[in-house]
């Protein structure tokens, strides 16, 4: 069922205020959602990066009304060269995303409105945007979504001899090629890259190989929460593992209870599915709304980096 | 009207939330005009729905600049349930979105101090523009760009993009077009690609039909065809022959290029030529 506004959510449209800010490709556009005055105030301010404000599915509007309405500033923000902002539209993805367009939108935040602590969502490579922030402005973010984002720059970096062997071992995955044979001279091109080259393995540590924005390592070293979601039949998925040992193994227990990877059954990155960007963005709104430091009893001290630590195991996948 | 901007870096360029009927607040862009204002007219973008909205604002936004800098003030909207206005897109009806469009027309003159309107509709907002203008007695101009012709003929187009939107994902196409009709009178709703239907807004609209909305029509008109091919699609040569033989000046443009309204992967679509040729008409009418 499509979401439906609630009067809260009225009430915080009705105080919605248009921003501009400077960034380095030219003023940039934004909707700040004040804190319902009723409402306990969290003292965070939630960052949306996004390719146009609404998109997907008017998620993000629907996000900041509703954290809005229980207590969080919330700002959602056109990223460079697209909707209201100046400059020309990038082609996001692996290569490339806006992360100094959310580093200029932290840093005028706080200068302007007194804005200090950020909680930074996005979708896909809104995340990764989001995620780049943290190498230039990590003090500043106590929390982090990422939901269904690339990891990889190249996909099939993340396939080697043994995942492509796996998967010709794996009959439901091979069922599935043979089913929707969909870019399936792509995949066989790759594949047999992948057994041709010596296994990439995951000790390459080369950070080339991530897509642009991983700053996976400046996130680790901010101390903040961070939660990542993604879906099990999903590509991201497939390079996430592949990755996954060589990015969380090195983490301290206490580094590695922050970090809380979600995987969804199915798919959680079909672009244009409407049902399942809803649902990602209503978990983010959840555990965005966990953070409360009203609500929140594991981190009720979240200026306190050291609270943090103490934090319990990250949640099991849904 | 229900709040304002600040920090605006650019004073010529004001984002405003108005209020519609029933109290729901807009949200709109008044792009003042630079340099020599043409002050008695006010240009008013009416935007499409779903994906096709997402697809063209970035389009909105670019030529209500550029009309701007050429001394004409400009006016964007959101419709209520659309992008960073209030509402649900579940209480949307064609009655509601023009009701917005005359909300934002009175918002439009108001701001720019103009006397007259000239319609800029983009696809689904043809339908929208057309039938909010029949209830005024103040437009100048009207310009249509790639218009949709029936409101039917638009949501079954969208329930055939979803079959292929299923396809391409590798999700197995459960429901004919016809069984979607179905169920959305069953359930109320229906998941499209990129955006939801609601059966009051399909309910709504299954009578909106362009031609018939501008029987009364002779003002001048711009009708840009943006699509693939070359030759003019039969609605659209219908529709101009009808304005030409009811002796409205017509400009007609054809832009040949495929917009993105049925990728929702990378939902963003501009077009210099369209900017320029919109600014070109508005320039012959003054």
């Amino acid at each position: 069922m499509e979401w439906r506004e609630t009067s809260a959510e009225l009430e915080r449209a009705r105080d919605e205020q248009a921003l501009w800010m400077p960034g380095p490709h030219g003023a940039l556009s934004a909707i700040l959602t004040p804190p319902a005055p009723a409402a306990p105030a969290a003292g965070l301010c939630v960052l949306m990066p996004t390719r146009t404000r609404w998109r997907p599915g008017r998620m993000p509007v629907k996000a900041a009304r509703s954290l809005a309405a229980r207590g969080f500033i919330c700002v959602r923000l056109d990223c460079h060269g697209h909707g209201q902002s100046a400059g020309e539209a990038p082609i996001s993805g692996r290569d490339y995303v806006s992360g100094e367009d959310v580093v200029a939108a932290i840093r005028h935040l706080r200068e302007h409105l007194g804005f200090r602590r950020f909680v930074i969502a996005g979708y896909c490579s809104d995340a990764l945007a989001g995620l780049a922030a943290f190498a230039a402005e990590g003090d500043a973010i106590i929390a982090f979504v990422s939901l269904a984002a690339p990891v990889l720059r190249v996909p099939e970096s993340g396939w080697d001899q043994k995942y492509v062997l796996d998967a010709i071992r794996d009959r439901d995955k091979l069922r599935r090629y043979l089913k929707f044979p969909r870019g399936w001279t792509g995949k066989l091109a790759s594949a047999g890259r992948a057994l041709a080259r010596s296994a990439l393995g995951t000790t390459n540590r080369c950070p080339a190989r991530f897509a642009a924005g991983f700053e996976f390592q400046a996130l680790v070293r901010s101390g903040a929460r961070a939660l990542f979601i993604f879906g099990r039949e999903d590509l991201y998925y497939w390079e996430f593992q592949s990755v996954a040992h060589e990015l969380l193994a090195p983490l301290s227990p206490r580094s590695r209870r922050l970090i809380e990877v979600e995987v969804w059954p199915g798919r959680a990155h079909v672009a244009g599915d409407v049902r399942l960007e809803q649902a990602l963005y209503e978990r983010a709104i959840k555990w965005i709304a966990a953070l409360h430091p009203a609500l929140d009893d594991r981190f009720t001290a979240i200026e306190d980096r050291s609270a943090a630590a103490s934090a319990p195991a990250a949640s099991e996948p849904r | 009207m229900t709040g304002n901007a600040h920090l605006a870096l650019d004073l010529s360029e004001q984002p405003l939330w108005f209020d519609s009927h029933g109290d729901v607040p807009l949200y709109g862009v008044f792009h003042r005009a630079h340099n020599r204002p043409r002050a008695r007219t006010v240009a008013l973008f009416c935007h499409s729905l779903g994906l096709d909205h997402l697809v063209t604002w970035r389009m909105e936004v670019l030529a209500a600049r550029a009309l701007a800098a050429r001394g004409y003030p400009a006016f964007s909207y959101h419709a209520r349930g659309h992008g960073d206005s209030a509402g649900s897109f579940a209480d949307v009806t064609f009655q509601t979105l023009v009701e917005d469009a005359l909300a934002a027309s009175e918002q439009a003159r108001r701001m720019a101090g103009a006397s007259e309107i000239v319609w800029i509709a983009t696809r689904f907002g043809a339908l929208v523009a057309t039938a909010a203008l029949r209830r005024r007695t103040d437009t100048a101009g009207l310009a249509l760009w790639e218009p949709v012709h029936r409101g039917v003929d638009h949501f079954h187009a969208l329930m055939r993009r979803r079959l292929f939107f299923e396809v391409a994902n590798r999700y197995r196409p459960s429901l004919t077009v016809d069984e979607m009709v179905s169920q959305l009178a069953r359930e109320g709703e229906l998941p499209l690609a990129a955006e939801w239907l609601h059966d009051r807004l399909y309910r709504s609209t299954l009578t909106a039909d362009l031609a018939r909305s501008m029987e009364d029509w002779r003002g001048p008109t711009m009708l840009a065809q943006v699509q693939k091919r070359q030759a003019w699609s039969n609605d659209n040569a219908a529709l101009l022959a009808a304005l030409r033989d009811a002796g409205a000046p017509v400009t007609a443009v054809a832009i040949v290029e495929q917009p993105t309204w049925e990728n929702p992967a990378e939902p963003w679509w501009t077009s210099p030529r369209l900017g320029e040729e919109t600014i070109g008409w508005l320039d012959g009418m003054a």
